[in-house]
Parts: C-alpha cells; sequence; structure tokens
C-alpha cells in the first residue's frame, strides 16, 4: 500500500499525442517528497542546457504533494515547475487550485508534458483516464471563460481547471497560469510555456480516494493546527494578505517608488482593512483552508468597475506602493485584468513602476509611450499599460517580457532600475528592511522571490526553534544572516514539496516539528526532522543544480546596485543598504558552494546526488 | 511634547481609526506611553503586552532599542503591530 501518494505519473507528449503512465518513484519520492523537489529531479535528468524554454523538448511537470488529499487544514499547495523562458534557470511556480486536489483523486501525483501540439489542445484526467482533446474554440480566450467552456463541454460544472490565457498564447513571458479558483502558478513565465506546446488548460475530476497510514493521528494533528492557528490568523481571515499594507508601511517593508523611498502617505488607501469597508463582497477559501485569506471583490461602477478575485498583498504592493498609486479600485481592476489574461501581478507591477521611474528620470517619453505619462502615481496610466502588456500591445509590447528585458529594449542604462534578480523581479518585502530577505533574493533558486525563503519570518518573531532558528533577530542587521537564509530556505523546500500553505506553517504556527509528525501519519513514515530538513535541503542543492547546468555562476548571486550603494531618505529604512557581500560570504560557507557557485562534490555526496556531480564536474 | 500612534491594530478598533496624538512630558518613555494609553483605553495594556505584538518608534522595534525604557521625542510616531502576513 502506498500512504501519502496516488503512485502514478502522467506521461504526455503532445507532439506524438502519446499518453502513458509511470509509476512515482518511492526511493526519489522519499528523498525529494514530491511537488517541485519530485519534479526537479526529472527536469534535471530531461532538460540539457541546450533546450530552449519555449522549445518542444522542455518538460512542463505539474505535481502534486503528500499533503494534498490528507484532509489537513492548508494541505494544499502543488507546483508547476519548467526551465523558465524568464530567467532561463530553474522555474517553479505554487499554487493551491482544487485542481490538486481532482488530479491527485484521479489518480494522478503529477504530469510531465513535453513536446509541441500543432493544434491548441488541453487535457482532460478523469479517474484513472487521460485524454488529449481539441482546444481550437478555446484558443483566444480569457482564463475563466476558457473553464467554463471546458465545464460545459464536459458536461460537469465540477471539473476543475488550471489554464492559460491569450497572454500565454502569445508567450509573454510574465504569462501565468490561472485555476478556476482564482489561484495563480503566477511566477517564471511558466503560462508561456505552456503556450508554446499550444496546451490550453489541464482539467481534472476524480473520485478515488487518497491512502493515509494514520487517519486518527492527522485528525488530532489537524484539531491542534485549527486551535493554534486561528488567533493568529484573525487579521488575514479579516482582512486578506493585504493586512499587512499598514504594518508593513509603517516598519519600513513596503515596496515604494521602486524601492526607493520608506513612507507611502497614501497606505491607508490601499490597506486590506480598507478593501473590507469597500469593494469586498466575500472572503474566499483555497480547499482545505480555516484562514480563507482570499477575497472576492466588485466595484460598482465608474471606469475600473469589474467584479472577481480580489487583489493580495503581493499585487497591491507592486501595482499600487511601488507605482505611488493609492487608488484600490484602479489596482483591483489592473489584477482582474492580469487574472483574465494570465499574466503575474508582481512581475507586471515591478516592471510599471521600473517604466515610471524610467520615465520620471526622461529615459523614455510620452513619443516612447505612445502617450501614456508615467507619472508616479498615475493610476489611469497604469490600468491601461496592464492592458496593453496583456495584450502585447502599445508601449506593453515593450514592457511584456519583464523588466530584464524592457531594460536591454529601452537601452540608455535602463537596466539599473530594473529591480530583478536573474530576471525575476523583486516582490513586495524590502530588502532595506529585512536584510536577509536581500540575500534570499540574490540567491533564490527562482531568482527573487520571498516564498522560496522568508529568513524575515524570525526576524519578525516567526520563530521556528527546532531549526535553530529560536531567536528574534534584528531584520536590519547582516550578522548571521548567511546561516539564516541557508536554513529558512532548506526549511521552505521541505513546506512547499510536502505542500503545505506557509500561513498555516509558519505564521499560523504549525511547527516543523508538527509538520514532521503529519508527515509521518500521512505516508507511514518515521522520518525525523533533521531527516525532513535534509531532504529540504537535497531539494534546494537539486535545484541549484540544475541552473548551474543551465549557466548560473556565483555572480549571477546579486541584487540590483540599488540596495547597496543608495540608500531611502525616508521611514524605518532611512539611511540602510543592504550588506549583501558579507553575507554572501557566510552564506558560501554555510550551503559549502564553491568559488563558482556550485554545490560542492562533498556536499552533493552527502545529499545521496551523485548522479549530479558527473553533470557539474 | 506631542507623539502619534498609528491607529493598528487594537488601537484601531478602540480609538475607531483616527491617528491618535498624545502630549507626554518630556523624556516620556514608551512606557510612560503604554501607561497613558491603558487610562484613556480600558484593557490596552493587556492587549499590547504580548509577545506577538510588535512595538516600533519610528518604524524600528523598540526591543533593538531601549525596550519600554525607550525615550520618546516630540513627533514620534508609535505603533503597536499585530501579527502581520503578506503573502
Amino acid at each position: 500500500m502506498v500512504y501519502g501518494y496516488a503512485g502514478k505519473i502522467l506521461r504526455v507528449d503532445l507532439s506524438s499525442g502519446k499518453i502513458r503512465d509511470e509509476p512515482l518513484d518511492m526511493e526519489w519520492a522519499k528523498k525529494l517528497i514530491g511537488g517541485a523537489g519530485y519534479a526537479a529531479k526529472i527536469l534535471f535528468e530531461e532538460v540539457g542546457p541546450g533546450v530552449d524554454p519555449l522549445s518542444p523538448e522542455n518538460r512542463l511537470i505539474f505535481m502534486t504533494t503528500p499533503a494534498i488529499g490528507s484532509g489537513f487544514p492548508c494541505g494544499n499547495k502543488m507546483q508547476v515547475v519548467s526551465r523558465s523562458p524568464l530567467t532561463g534557470i530553474w522555474g517553479d511556480a505554487t499554487f493551491s487550485p482544487r485542481f490538486a486536489l481532482e488530479l491527485k483523486k484521479a489518480g494522478y501525483d503529477g504530469i510531465v508534458v513535453q513536446g509541441k501540439s500543432d493544434k491548441p489542445v488541453y487535457l482532460w484526467i478523469s479517474d484513472g483516464k487521460a485524454e488529449i482533446r481539441d482546444a481550437s474554440k478555446l484558443w483566444g480566450k480569457e482564463t475563466f471563460e476558457t473553464v467554463e467552456l471546458i465545464r460545459k463541454e464536459l458536461g460537469d460544472e465540477n471539473i476543475r481547471v488550471a489554464a492559460i490565457g491569450p497572454s500565454g498564447e502569445m508567450q509573454l513571458k510574465l504569462a501565468c497560469i490561472m485555476s478556476d479558483d482564482g489561484r495563480a502558478a503566477g511566477r517564471c513565465g511558466l503560462g508561456a510555456v505552456m503556450g508554446s506546446k499550444k496546451l490550453k488548460a489541464v482539467a481534472a475530476r476524480g473520485n478515488g480516494k487518497i491512502e493515509v497510514a494514520d487517519p486518527e493521528k492527522i485528525r488530532a494533528l489537524s484539531a491542534e493546527a485549527i486551535k493554534i492557528s486561528m488567533e493568529k490568523t484573525q487579521g488575514l481571515r479579516n482582512f486578506g494578505t493585504a493586512a499587512g499594507v499598514l504594518t508593513f508601511e509603517e516598519m519600513g517593508n513596503l515596496p515604494i517608488r521602486n524601492f526607493t523611498r520608506g513612507r507611502f502617505p497614501g497606505a491607508a488607501n490601499i490597506s486590506g482593512q480598507r478593501m473590507a469597508e469597500t469593494i469586498l463582497i466575500r472572503r474566499e477559501a483555497c480547499f482545505t483552508c480555516p484562514i480563507a485569506c482570499g477575497r472576492y471583490v466588485e466595484v460598482k461602477e465608474g471606469p475600473y468597475k469589474m467584479k472577481g478575485f480580489g487583489p493580495e498583498y503581493e499585487t497591491i504592493g507592486m501595482l499600487g506602493s511601488s507605482c505611488w498609486i493609492d487608488n484600490l479600485e484602479a489596482i483591483a481592476k489592473a489584477n482582474d485584468i492580469c487574472n483574465r489574461y494570465g499574466m503575474d501581478t508582481i512581475s507586471v507591477g515591478g516592471t510599471i513602476a521600473f517604466a515610471m521611474e524610467c520615465y520620471e528620470k526622461g529615459l523614455i517619453t510620452k513619443a516612447d509611450t505612445g502617450g501614456l505619462e508615467l507619472t508616479w502615481g498615475n493610476h489611469e496610466a497604469m490600468v491601461k499599460l496592464v492592458e496593453q502588456m496583456c495584450k502585447k500591445e502599445g508601449f506593453g509590447a515593450v514592457l511584456c517580457d519583464g523588466s530584464r528585458i524592457a531594460a536591454q529594449r529601452i537601452g540608455k542604462g535602463a537596466e539599473k532600475y530594473a529591480m530583478q534578480v536573474k530576471g525575476l523581479e523583486i516582490p513586495a518585502h524590502n530588502p532595506y528592511r529585512f536584510k536577509t530577505m536581500g540575500l534570499n533574493y540574490a540567491t533564490g533558486n527562482r531568482g527573487a522571490c520571498h516564498n522560496r525563503g522568508s529568513p524575515a519570518y524570525p526576524a519578525r518573531g516567526i520563530l521556528s526553534p527546532e531549526i535553530g532558528l529560536g531567536e528574534k533577530y534584528d531584520g536590519l542587521s547582516p550578522v548571521g544572516g548567511g546561516r539564516i537564509t541557508k536554513i529558512h530556505q532548506d526549511a521552505c523546500a521541505l513546506v512547499d514539496s510536502f505542500g503545505m500553505c506557509k500561513f498555516m506553517q509558519f505564521f499560523g504556527g504549525l511547527n516543523l516539528s508538527m509538520m514532521t509528525e503529519l508527515y509521518n501519519a500521512i505516508t507511514g513514515s518515521n522520518a525525523t526532522l533533521q531527516e525532513l530538513m535534509k531532504a529540504g535541503e537535497r531539494i534546494w542543492n537539486l535545484q541549484r543544480a540544475f541552473s548551474v547546468r543551465m549557466g548560473l555562476t556565483k555572480k549571477d548571486d546579486r541584487l540590483p546596485e540599488r540596495f547597496l550603494k543608495e540608500p531611502p531618505p525616508d521611514g524605518a529604512i532611512a539611511g540602510q543598504v543592504v550588506e549583501l557581500d558579507q553575507m554572501l560570504e557566510e552564506y558560501y560557507r554555510e550551503r559549502k558552494l564553491d568559488a563558482n557557485g556550485r554545490p560542492s562534490k562533498e556536499k552533493l555526496r552527502e545529499l545521496g546526488l551523485d548522479f549530479v556531480i558527473k553533470a557539474l564536474y | 511634547m506631542r507623539v502619534k500612534i498609528k491607529p493598528l491594530g487594537i488601537l484601531r478598533d478602540l480609538a475607531e481609526g483616527a491617528i491618535l496624538e498624545v502630549e507626554l512630558k518630556e523624556g516620556a518613555t514608551v512606557g510612560d506611553l503604554i501607561e497613558e494609553l491603558d487610562r484613556r483605553y480600558r484593557g490596552f495594556k493587556e492587549a499590547v503586552m504580548k509577545p506577538y505584538v510588535t512595538i516600533a518608534v519610528n518604524g524600528r522595534e523598540i526591543e533593538f532599542a531601549k525596550g519600554f525604557e525607550t525615550e520618546l521625542s516630540d513627533g514620534s510616531i508609535v505603533a503597536f503591530l499585530p501579527p502581520y502576513a503578506g503573502g
């Protein structure tokens, strides 16, 4: 009996139209947990440096996790993995769609897609059967419209879908994959990979049961998790992830004017509290989630009239404060456009903030932007530009592939205003405020990401004593940052591949010892936390090794120079810079990375990744 | 001197969203301010003296200054911050 996994992977070759089942490799499932961990081995073995991200040879992997199907609160995260067209290196995106549960109940832990179809298709998976179906009539449709058309065609309202919109079809490098329930596999441009394969959507429905080893234990742990998390997550429940806007502005963590300022007078206007008083219709929860940080909103009239899923903290930070915009209705509209076209709101916002700074500094003018005045705070221009980016029209065609490529297109030294690492836009947590986040962005496996390591958590009092992060530390200090960041990245690699939401895992108070008990109760293993953390480290190094093979070296582990040399003038981050080199040196020691940025042979052997050595050395 | 208090978390409910300004004697500390607010708002002290509430003066956590002995000055902005997230 296999516990915690469906036990099968679906292999789909869109060039030949062939579909086959493959058993899940249980030895490696144990070593790499699931999700982006398990997928890392497939990607490493099958995608070499000569494979263009948008070519048929690239793989697009949808991978569920052991937590999915256990019924445990917030055990709902899965990953999509590929070589990223935005960054050229390791690409993954996590989301928690109900599609994940249906896929697993249909009998599959994951799907590995390769090849390219001649005509648009979608994949339909139902109780152990899979079928490639014609999607000619779906091509060109928005994400949520696609969902409805698939449900209608198959005659089942309960089918769950993850789809691309027109932006993914056009292979824009900021394109994401959206689920029917409004969750986004947002980052790294994986929607473009899907578009390159002419794969419009994946749809699933399953009636199977995922067997777990100890259901009684899971029930007991679930009750405990709900008990400890409810008070801590009250702010998230009441005000969504945007509950953080006011607090983060006060602390200096909010991105403001493309990370040049520490104070934003308009913060209250774009806060989750303001959203609750104005456009909020209802709260939304992912499956098995008692927190419900999601929002559903309506702007009833005016130019920003919309009804749909509401903006997250990240979206508000990037399309709002980072563009000096305090118009919540405009942000909600821009968010809705991105959701419908299938674009990553973090990178879209970061790229528009970049364009605004270029405009303010005179690098681009109205002649370049087709008349748009990209001044700080111009929400009309922001919404227009979002639409243009999603459609690859007007000045949007310059920006639609992210700030790194846009800077090349603009020239004139614009790259210094592109707040990105390895091509991925820096999200809405400010490295000036939490220095370790700067290091985490510089070294993150998919580029600048706040979720593949959240070393600011201990600085914010969210402690993990079981893994040596039991003391609250000063977020403005770089001391010990290398060690803290390394540990937290490994922990996040583990938590993501296990499938637990970090609002339960860290923020909600579910500690890693409880997670270990849960992992054992689901899979029937007898693992220690130390062994699971080793798995996290193994996952991190395997993903890193993939990127090293794609050409990544130590010189890529950088932040934009701004953070090292330009102290902001105001707020709690006034006068601060990020002491990156000091932290990076310690980090390299802790990780045992060599001078070129490769995982050392000793480290790879220690982790049982001997097959990687041959490829890297 | 006058200090400003940001209406976040518990104070948002107690003060109904207004930015509070409090007059304190020269040299007053964060501890003095909490006593003053507790006189105005019943239960305030109990509500904020919890490990997961961050107290910050001008965005800086007081535990990395002088704790409750951290001195305030004219125009200081004080915030009592609830646990904060943002995904």
